[in-house]
């Protein structure tokens, strides 16, 4: 690295750590405090389980030496494949999170593609961003499991292991937050340019519609009835007749052998067996990968800063006639701030984004196999999708204000009642989220299950309380918490981090009491429907009583939602 | 062709932002040292051809040449040479006027004590040094312009872009700016400039280009342009806004609103 590039990476750290310290000091007091109290708890909460977990694998003995009871070599290649699928599903879950923060928490991050008039090579930017991302708060999550492996493993060999461990650890972290990055940036690409966009999500629903047969197919044939018929002395070769395992066998060992998760564990092995050229293929191919996406990275990037999002989406005048056709008869006043809500999120591309990032995910689920086995109820599987609409959009109903951005001005002059202009985001989002719900249904006919009456009120009932919920606590976030956002801005601008995690904690709270009906029934003997409808009810009358005191909350409030909204950056 | 190199020359360059052309066709010339103004309506795709001069978009085809290089496959050693003021202003907002500079300054590789000097002259010059401590959050709309401007001269370019630099300037600013333009030409520094306000162009640039709805109408030496349009014009002197109306077929009969009678 050359000393300019070096000068210049100094000093994009540096305005990076001023920039988050002006943050910092800009914030009052609540903020700060809950700041503290949401990421505290959180870290404490991935701590404990990280810790635990990784010692817990760790203890697990990959090398026949460790484990002389169980010394065969079948035993082995299922331990292995036992740890490829949860390193698999870990690295997964590590690197689609940041889709659910899709908006980004960014008051860690600022938007490079200011850089891009300096002169500074695309590599060492794709650089400096990819290094950012060491320290985003999904990665952090995933810190403590890997401390827990490390102490598990050195518990296990002995403290001369620590240092190839770490070497191991530091690749698998590497590829990971290369490999998320891609994705993201990946992600943004597609859903900034219309024709790829339209093109490719054809493309994935046709595709995905059809491989999530597979599975289907998969349980229609090998029940386990066939087990019965087998004899064998022990459960392994049980296992290794049943017809199942043979089709799923192959599907693992390639995954050993050709997945990155699975070279992490073969590293993993090696370094218990004290295997040098096991750990060192494993390491290489780690290594491999990580340059790889580095490499199709910084060619994402270039695309990305160089082609603009098409700024005007020309909207199509049939579609507007028909809509005004079948005009409902609100008051003026509320329809024309319905539509504009609705216009604006649906012609940016963080509103389409997160309309149809649930069912994305939800098809992606499906095709890794989630929520097919029997032991998930209908009525909790519904519930699950559910939630994950508001996880995928929470940060639409927490900062309502921020897409206003200089618009806020106009509320403010026209002199708006508080309650229209409430009851407009409100109604708005609504809307939003019951499309999504549709959506959801749809996708649960077919792809899951079908749908009876039963199921279809329980899941009604609680999209409402949930959604009842998250727009009470939106209401009170957006107030309270408001920041300049734009929609249309692809890459990493400004929102707020906190709202969102404190969002998200109180989004898990809301999830267990709308599923407190599930369990209130079967505990009670009370009809789940009676139960489900009436917390539907609590949860609409808790909204409507809040809406007075945030009504006066947003007068109190109006001229700092203003100066936050509009100001940017 | 003329003697003197080329600063600035572009072949063919277009842009189409879904199927709509933005810029078409377009073949500038501009010559070393000149002070360029590029003219032309709301709209006519100015800014759309700055940014794919400066790099920062790219073409649909065309080529561009800067210095002699083409921007696009050499883009590091070119941007180390231009200095350019965009049309949507990229400040880091949190940020102090000083901070900014500094920052910029690093990213063109220049030393901290020559960093230091050109920052304090510059915020001198541009009368910003005042109140060191303020954020650029806090500047009003001129004051963003003038950092911007600073921040496009710290690396003593020798090809300097500017987008509209005197929008929001008040009369003293502007007079400031003016003359350290006309400093910098005099330095063998190119400028190429989009402007709205007529009178500045005419009475600063030496080569103007005129573009409409993404074509190049004319372009060529001021006074040869305002020479060909006193000749049409019956009094006999054209002011260089007559001309342009004129170009751009700007109705002259105005309008007006139904209800405002
Ligand atoms: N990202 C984009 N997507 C779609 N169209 C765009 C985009 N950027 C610019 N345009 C269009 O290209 C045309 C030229 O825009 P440009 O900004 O270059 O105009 P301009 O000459 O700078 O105008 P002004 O004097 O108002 O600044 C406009 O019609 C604009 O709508
Ligand atoms: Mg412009």
């Amino acid at each position: 690295m050359d000393a300019i590039k070096r000068q210049q990476f100094r000093a994009l750290f540096q305005l990076k750590w001023r920039l988050l310290m002006r943050f910092w000091s800009q914030r009052d007091e609540l903020y700060r405090w809950s700041m503290l109290i949401s990421v505290g708890f959180s870290a404490l909460l991935a701590i404990a389980l990280g810790v635990m977990g990784g010692m817990l694998l760790a203890t697990l003995p990959l090398s026949p030496a460790l484990s002389p009871g169980l010394g065969n070599s079948m035993e082995l290649e299922l331990l292995q494949y036992l740890w490829t699928v949860l390193f698999l599903g870990l690295g997964s879950i590590w690197m689609i999170s940041p889709l659910l923060f899709i908006i980004k928490n960014e008051n860690l991050s600022l938007d490079i593609s200011r850089l891009t008039c300096y002169p500074i090579a695309y590599s060492t930017l794709h650089a400096f961003h990819t290094l950012l991302a060491v320290f985003e708060p999904w990665s952090l999550f995933f810190y403590p499991l890997m401390i827990g492996l490390t102490v598990g493993t050195v518990w296990s060999s002995g403290l001369i292991a620590l240092g190839p461990t770490l070497i191991l650890l530091g690749l698998w972290i590497a590829l990971h937050i290369a490999w998320s990055r891609l994705l993201q940036d990946l992600v943004t690409l597609l859903f900034s340019s219309r024709y790829l966009r339209e093109g490719l999500t054809l493309a994935v629903i046709l595709g995905v519609i059809l491989l999530t047969f597979i599975p289907a197919l998969i349980s229609e044939r090998g029940n386990f009835e066939s087990l019965q018929g087998l004899k064998a002395p022990t459960l392994e070769l049980l296992l290794y007749q049943w017809p199942v395992w043979l089709k799923l066998q192959p599907i693992l060992s390639a995954l050993v052998h050709g997945s990155p998760a699975g070279w992490f564990v073969q590293g993993l092995s090696g370094l218990q067996q004290q295997d040098l050229r096991l750990w060192l293929t494993g390491c290489l191919q780690l290594l491999l990968w990580t340059v790889l996406a580095q490499l199709i990275g910084v060619a994402l990037l270039r695309r990305l800063f160089l082609e603009p999002p098409a700024a005007v989406n020309l909207p199509r005048r049939q579609h507007t006639a028909r809509l005004t056709r079948y005009r409902l008869q609100w008051p003026h006043l509320l329809r024309t701030l319905v539509l504009k809500e609705l216009r604006t999120f649906f012609r940016s591309i963080l509103g389409k984004l997160s309309f149809f990032l649930t069912p994305l995910l939800i098809m992606i689920l499906r095709l890794v196999g989630l929520g097919s086995s029997p032991i998930a109820t209908s009525h909790s599987l519904l519930l699950g999708m559910t939630v994950y609409i508001f996880m995928t959009s929470l940060f639409l109903y927490i900062n309502f204000f921020g897409p206003d951005q200089d618009g806020f001005k106009l509320y403010l002059l026209a002199g708006l009642p508080e309650r229209s202009l409430l009851l407009a985001k409100n109604l708005a989002l609504t809307l939003f989220a019951s499309g999504q719900f549709a959506i959801v249904l749809v996708l649960y006919v077919l792809l899951y299950r079908t749908l009876d009456l039963a199921t279809l009120w329980f899941g009604i009932c609680s999209f409402l309380s949930l959604l009842l919920g998250v727009l009470s606590m939106g209401n009170l976030l957006s107030l309270r918490f408001p920041a300049g956002m734009d929609l249309n801005q692809t890459q990493y601008r400004q929102s707020n981090g906190t709202p969102i995690l404190l969002g998200l904690q109180v989004m898990t709270l809301l999830a267990l009491l709308t599923s407190s009906p599930l369990w209130l029934a079967r505990w009670h003997q009370e009809p789940l429907w009676l139960l489900s409808a009436g917390l539907t009810g609590l949860m609409a009358l808790a909204w409507w009583l809040l809406l007075p005191f945030c009504e006066q909350l947003l007068r109190s409030q109006r001229w700092a939602i203003l100066d936050a909204v509009s100001r940017k950056d | 062709m003329s003697a003197i190199p080329l600063s600035i020359e572009t072949r063919q360059l277009c842009r189409r932002f879904g199927d709509f052309e933005a810029v078409r066709g377009l073949n500038l010339q501009v010559p070393q040292g000149s002070f360029f103004g590029f003219l032309g309506p709301n709209g006519a795709g100015k800014s759309t051809t700055i940014k794919m001069l400066t790099g920062l978009l790219q073409p649909s085809s065309g080529e561009v040449y800067l210095l002699g290089h083409n921007i696009w496959q050499a883009p590091i050693e070119v941007k180390r040479q231009i200095g350019v003021v965009p049309e949507k202003l990229h400040l880091f907002e949190r940020l102090t006027g000083g901070e900014y500079l500094e920052f910029v300054g690093a990213m063109y590789g220049l030393s901290e004590d020559l960093i230091q000097a050109r920052s304090e002259e510059l915020l001198e010059l541009m009368e910003l040094s005042q109140r060191n401590d303020r954020l650029i959050a806090d500047y009003s709309h001129g004051m963003r312009k003038k950092l911007a401007l600073a921040a496009a001269l710290i690396h003593n370019p020798r090809l300097l872009f500017l987008d509209e630099p005197f929008e929001g300037v008040d009369a003293v600013s502007g007079r400031i700016l003016r003359e350290l333009l006309q400093d910098l030409i005099a330095r063998q520094v190119t400028i190429f400039l989009t402007s709205h306000i007529l009178d500045i162009v005419e009475k600063l640039c030496d080569h103007l280009a005129i573009i409409h709805q993404g074509q190049l109408i004319t372009a060529g030496p001021l006074q040869e342009m305002l020479d060909r349009l006193t000749g049409e014009t019956p009094a006999g002197t054209a002011s260089l806004e007559e001309a342009f109306i004129q170009i751009v077929g700007g109705q002259k009969n105005t309008r007006q609103l139904s209800w405002m009678q």
